[in-house]
């Protein structure tokens, strides 16, 4: 939370200070679960934590004076929009980079190999489970096309109800039950033999 | 599993799969790493701090009505301002076009300029009129 005096920023409104502590334990109880969607849907941790940035920034800048009822829908509906602008951005960069003759592994994203090594942290039998099967998860999720990856992670992760999740991915109720739908077909699919 | 099973139709995550996923991908924003946690915390001030210094676009459209009768009443006067003045001058104008057109369709009056017999003698004897005036008022 800001200070009350920081730069010419006037806190003295007990309105504007309520307000503003309202939203500030709203973003904060959403952007971990933000990261996680935006994460998913990016696969990268940079992008994922921009596109989080970018959308606390524009619902603090346009809709923080909106019912904070109307807040998580429209949060995630911004951040949906950035996901897919960067989603759109890294299309046509990769389609441009695909096209020059000069491009080196040196244009690929760097990895660290440290991070990329394997921990040899040993972890108990039933941390390991978790982590194989949360793993699993991830890369079914991953797999799914955007819309039900979009549908399944608000409706389980975040808990909006159809209502909210319509309102946030920007199209009607039924859409959000169908590809919900399709979505659980898919991930059964793909995760019988770890969840059964 | 029939359709009726599933959370969607019922509004609610309620299938054995869907709350195994929940529990699983909230265990894993519990290990989101301290790098990332940081990050988003100083992106949260930042989107806060910049809130308060700049009004929103919802305070800024709440302006929008007044803002906009405000400027259009600024035009209507510009317009119409020219307008107002011009309009005074037709009027005036028109008093005189007015007394003009009675003259014109004043049958008498075109009788006395025309009339060959009398020879003039209507404006012999309106500069009568005008000249004893004059001495009358000077006397």
């Amino acid at each position: 939370m800001p200070s009350a005096s920081h730069g010419d920023v006037e806190l003295s409104d007990s309105t504007t200070n309520s307000s503003s502590r309202a939203l500030n334990q709203f973003l904060a109880g959403v952007e971990l679960k933000a990261f996680k969607i935006a994460q998913a849907a990016l696969r990268h941790e940079d992008d994922a934590l921009d596109a989080v940035q970018d959308a606390m920034l524009q619902l603090a800048r346009a809709y923080s004076e909106r019912p904070a009822e109307e807040w998580k829908p429209l949060f995630y509906r911004i951040l949906e929009n950035r996901i897919r602008d960067m989603q759109r951005r890294r299309t046509v960069r990769g389609r441009v980079i695909s096209w020059l003759p000069f491009r080196s592994e040196d244009d690929d994203d760097e990895q660290d190999p440290i991070a990329q090594a394997p921990s040899f942290d040993p972890q108990p039998p039933r941390k390991l489970e978790i982590s194989e099967a949360m793993n699993a998860l991830e890369k079914a999720i991953e797999t799914l096309p955007r819309r039900q990856q979009q549908v399944f992670m608000l409706r389980t992760l975040e808990g909006l109800d159809v209502a909210q999740t319509a309102m946030a991915m920007g199209c009607s109720e039924g859409s959000v039950k169908t590809h919900y739908f399709r979505a659980l077909q898919s991930l059964r699919a793909q995760l019988g033999e770890f969840w059964t | 599993m029939s359709p009726s099973e599933h959370g969607p139709h019922t509004g609610e995550v309620t299938g054995e799969f869907e709350q195994r996923a929940r529990a699983l991908l909230e265990d894993s924003v519990l290990r989101i790493d301290g790098r990332v946690r940081s990050r988003l915390n100083q992106a949260r001030h930042a989107a806060l701090e910049d809130a308060l210094r700049r009004p929103s676009l919802w305070r800024r459209y709440s302006l929008m009505p007044a803002a906009s009768a405000v400027a259009a009443a600024v035009l209507v006067a510009f317009v119409l301002w020219p307008h107002a003045h011009q309009g005074d001058a037709i009027v005036e104008g028109g008093h005189g076009t007015v007394e003009d057109l009675d003259l014109l369709a004043d049958s008498d009056a075109l009788d006395l300029v025309s009339d060959e017999t009398d020879g003039g003698a209507f404006y012999e004897w309106a500069a009568e009129q005008s000249d004893s005036n004059e001495t009358g008022t000077g006397a």
